[in-house]
């Protein structure tokens, strides 16, 4: 009997502390390929991860997520929106995703991942970031500024949101650094590098937002896209061997001038709008399967509201405020 | 360099045909068709709008950036360079090559950089408010210019010129004009190429400009043919073949971007004076292919625009009203792969009608157009102006509304064009002072009080979503100030001497607060200096003549950056020496005489201190044959 408990035990620890990685492979992208959503989908899912994206099929852009196998790392420029600066994906692997931040990019834990521990991924620096970082283009400055002096940088802050609520605490992860006062310093990053996030526990989004020290009054000048690849997730719950349909949410119209829709594919019982910022706007209960929300007093922009079911579930939109 | 092939080869043939024709009577009833007499009807002062070219004019920024108090946005030696009037944008002052508007209709403006000034050519501007009179464009005013002065008398003139400058500045050209009965010709062909590969202070360090070469080559050519008394035709010709590199900002490290721009304007003219009335009527196609490559970042494009332009005007006289009615036809096709269908079409149609009043001391004018748009409502667009002369003082107060349509990128760029794109049009109100002989000193003295709301400004903004622009009617501006200019001249011995004057204060604020472009309510505009100030001064003696500008621009605040005022003086002396019927003259220019480190647009550098040396040997039939150097 003991044995057999202990045996039990082992099982639920060894089960409790199982990772899932999401390393893009099983998208089978050709060489120097892309999914960019042009199909719809809205998002990818790996492993127990959803990255979500946004695609416009009239004039055939994108932001948020795309899935790349490009090994372009030469070619500045818009031309090579797709490719990593390595060429390659993390630890010799031919897919990644890459990601176009217009505002903020979202990822969500899913299925026995969601709301809970994540493990950490590998981030790199698109081509075109990089090579407009290092050289300067039409728009943007070269780092270091004309005498290479100017302390410029290029960071990712990464935001958790669970348990309904947004975490401040965000994650700084440099991926140029021109700060210190030695320019033998300064760095760009051009190979795949760790970035631990087991600080952040139940999780299920994450925000990925770009800051730059070149603003102008467009915004900011470097392309803000960044590449990850082997997002690692810690499988905590049972239901993650259960096939669980995850609540999904319906926002239209998006972009919006002002009142939206919303239509949940089950029983809604709350949401919660935030800003770029992670700054709460506002919450309210729902109790129904569809809701409006008025945002016509808040200013142009991009906002993220994240609804919860009745067996509190979670699903997130990006809302875009014209 | 196709165009420049056949452009010596046409000379040569044109040349040849020439010489060989006789001497017969001179037709005095002749005169130029120049069309800025006619537009600047009711303008009270009409002789200090014209400038001067001064043989050592090398384009027309150059002339208009040292003689004018307008703002010329240039990019550096070489690159673009467009203009800013009373605080409007490039795209709200129209640009007219012998009456056409020859902006370019994909993009709404005129680089600058490309317009050479050819030894007859003759250029005016009129500031204010123009758009009743001359259509969409003309917010802030018009410049006007023609390359080929006709001679008014009958006569042969060759002029070969050649000048060599700075940065590996080379240029030519080859002009004649003729008059002989009823038939007047000028041909001019031009060619330049420059290196421009100065160097400049960048941090504390001394770097080279690169890829910033450019060079052209053309063909311009009037003519006209007398048919009776009273009626004459004409053509009037324009090829040009443009190539330039397109330089690294000063935080870039390399770029390879190309450009290749390739011109023909062409226009057949009819008019017919009698002494009650004239009928002014013009055919034109304005065909422009621009083709842009980077190599680099691997981005190819190829744009291009034809533009065919019937217009007509009636004017006639009867007592003191002179009524005036005329209608435009524009008919504009745009080639693009980043059209739909790699083609779209706008035609557009005008009828302006006006009446002119004047008494001995009084004056009014009112006009109105309407105009109608394949795509698009443009506005009714009112003028009144009344005119007042008491002595040597004359005022003017003019209402009128303007407005700029959108342009064809505006509209039809994919992705980002927006069809759905206002007017940019509001109100504009003047009150011009002009004095003659001011304390009778001789002084000559121009005062222009503006404003103008415009609505519907069109700002190019990224969608919150995407990586891409797109032009949405954001803004709205309001711009205001004084424009001054002040000339005297007067001989003092045999010593002829100018001076001219002219300073702008302006201020041009946004009214709307904007997140993105980051904007707030009262802010001037970007690249929108508040104060323009230049000092001029001539002299000449016996065929030896000076000329020394001052300009100053006051400070201005760019897209990620403020730009700090500066003040450039150049100067340029010119020395002829007659030869029989050949006047020779050798003329130096020398610009940013001070070295001054300036720069106009933000991490675009521009040249210190640099020189140009031209000569210039004219052969003319009514030459003096002893004339004394």
């Amino acid at each position: 009997m003991k044995l057999r408990f202990t045996i039990l035990i082992l099982a639920i620890v060894q089960f409790c502390s199982a990772q899932t990685t999401s390393d893009f492979e099983g998208f089978t992208l050709a060489p120097d390929s892309f999914l960019n959503g042009s199909d719809g989908s809205m998002g990818f899912s790996d492993g127990n991860i959803r990255l979500l994206n946004d695609y416009n099929s009239e004039w055939d852009s994108w932001s948020g997520w795309a899935i790349s196998s490009f090994t372009d790392t030469t070619t500045p420029g818009f031309t090579n929106q797709y490719s990593s600066i390595s060429g390659i994906g993390a630890e010799g692997s031919a897919a990644y995703a890459v990601s176009f931040v217009s505002g903020v990019s979202l990822l969500h834990t899913t299925d026995a991942a969601e709301g809970g521990t994540v493990e950490g991924f590998y981030i790199n620096n698109a081509t075109y970031a990089y090579l407009s970082m290092r050289d300067g283009d039409a728009f943007a400055k070269k780092f270091g500024g004309e005498d290479g002096n100017d302390p410029d940088f290029f960071y990712l802050s990464i935001k958790e949101y669970g348990d309904r609520n947004v975490n401040n605490d965000s994650l700084i992860v440099y991926l140029a650094d021109y700060r210190s006062d030695d320019n033998t310093e300064d760095y760009i990053i051009d190979e795949w590098t760790y970035v631990d996030l087991t600080r952040f526990e139940n999780v299920d989004t994450l925000s990925f937002q770009l800051y730059s020290s070149d603003n102008g009054m467009f915004g900011m000048n470097t392309p803000a896209y960044f590449c990850i690849d082997n997002f690692t997730t810690t499988d905590m719950k049972l239901t993650a061997v259960e096939d669980v349909e995850k609540s999904k949410v319906t926002v239209y119209p998006n972009p919006t001038s002002g009142l939206i829709h919303c239509t949940g594919t089950g029983y809604l019982s709350s949401y919660a709008l935030y800003d770029i910022y992670g700054n709460l706007l506002e919450t309210a209960q729902i109790e129904s399967n569809d809701f409006e929300l008025d945002i016509s007093a808040r200013p142009s922009g991009n906002y993220l509201l994240i609804t919860h079911d009745k067996d509190g579930r979670p699903s997130s939109q990006r809302i875009i405020r014209l | 360099m196709y165009y420049t092939v056949m452009m010596r080869l046409l000379v040569c043939m044109l040349l040849s045909m020439l010489f060989l024709l006789a001497e017969g009577q001179v037709d005095t009833l002749l005169q130029r068709d120049i069309d800025l007499i006619t537009v600047q009807a009711d303008r009270t002062s009409k002789s200090d709008s014209v400038l001067a070219i001064t043989p050592t004019t090398q384009n027309i920024s150059q002339l208009l950036s040292t003689k004018t108090n307008i703002y010329i946005k240039s990019y550096g030696l070489g690159s673009l360079a467009t203009l800013s009037l009373w605080g409007g944008n490039a795209s709200q002052t129209l640009i007219e090559w012998e009456g056409l508007p020859i902006s370019n209709p994909m993009l709404g403006l005129t680089d600058l950089s490309l317009i050479p000034m050819n030894t007859g050519a003759e250029l005016s501007l009129e500031k204010g408010g123009l758009s009743a009179e001359h259509g969409s464009g003309a917010i802030t005013g018009l410049l006007q210019f023609s390359q080929n002065k006709l001679p008014a008398t009958e006569q042969l003139g060759l002029t070969a010129g050649v000048g060599y400058g700075s940065f590996g500045q080379w240029n030519s050209n080859l002009d004649m004009t003729y008059r002989k009965g009823r038939f007047a010709v000028a041909l001019s062909g031009f060619s330049s190429s420059a290196d421009n590969d100065f160097s400049f202070e960048s941090g504390q360090t001394e770097k080279q400009q690169t890829n910033a070469d450019l060079s052209y080559a053309g063909l311009t050519a009037s003519s006209t043919i007398n048919i009776g008394e009273h009626q004459r035709i004409g053509i009037n010709l324009w090829i040009q073949e443009s190539e330039k590199g397109i330089p690294p900002t000063a935080v870039q490290t390399n770029s390879v971007a190309r450009q290749e721009d390739i011109t023909l304007r062409s226009k057949l003219f009819w008019k017919m004076d009698k002494k009650k009335y004239s009928i002014h009527s013009h055919l034109a196609i304005l065909d422009e292919q621009n083709n842009y490559s980077d190599s680099l970042n691997l981005i190819f494009t190829n744009n291009r625009f034809q533009k065919k332009l019937h217009r007509s005007q009636f004017k006639y006289h009867e007592g003191k009203v002179l009524y005036r009615l005329s209608y435009d036809l524009d008919i504009t096709d745009g080639f693009s792969d980043a059209y739909e269908n790699e083609k779209q079409n706008l035609t557009n149609f005008a009828i302006y009608a006006a009446a002119e009043y004047s008494l001995s001391d009084w004056s009014i004018k009112t006009g109105l157009r309407k105009e109608w748009r394949s795509l698009g409502t443009p506005p009714l667009l009112p003028l009144i102006s009344l005119g007042y002369n008491f002595r040597q003082v004359s005022a003017r107060l003019k209402f009128s509304r303007e407005y700029r349509a959108p342009t064809l990128n505006e509209l039809f760029w994919v992705p980002g064009g927006n069809l759905d794109l206002l007017p940019e049009m509001g109100w504009n109100q003047e009150l011009l002072l002009s004095s003659k002989n001011v304390f009778k000193a001789g002084i000559d003295l121009e005062t222009n009080f503006f404003h103008r709301k415009i609505d519907n400004w069109i700002l190019w903004a990224p969608l919150d979503n995407q990586l891409l622009w797109s032009p949405y009617n954001l803004g709205a501006v309001r711009s205001y100030g004084i424009d001054l200019e002040s000339s005297k001249e007067h001989l003092i011995g045999t010593v002829l001497s100018r001076w001219a004057v002219g300073y702008n204060y302006n201020r041009s604020e946004n009214l709307v607060e904007l997140a993105v472009p980051e904007i707030a309510a009262g802010d001037q505009l970007i690249y929108t200096p508040k104060t323009k100030v230049y000092v001029s001064h001539s002299s000449n003696y016996k065929g030896t003549s000076l000329d020394i500008n001052a300009n100053y621009t006051s400070a201005v605040s760019g897209i990620n950056e403020d730009l700090s005022s500066y003040w450039l003086l150049s100067a340029s002396l010119s020395w002829e020496l007659h030869l029989g019927k050949l006047k020779n003259t050798v003329s130096l220019n020398i610009e940013n005489l001070t070295n001054s480190n300036y720069r106009v647009i933000e991490r675009r550098p521009m040249p210190g201190r640099y020189y140009q040396l031209n000569w210039r040997i004219n052969f003319n039939t009514l030459n003096q044959t002893n004339n004394k150097q």
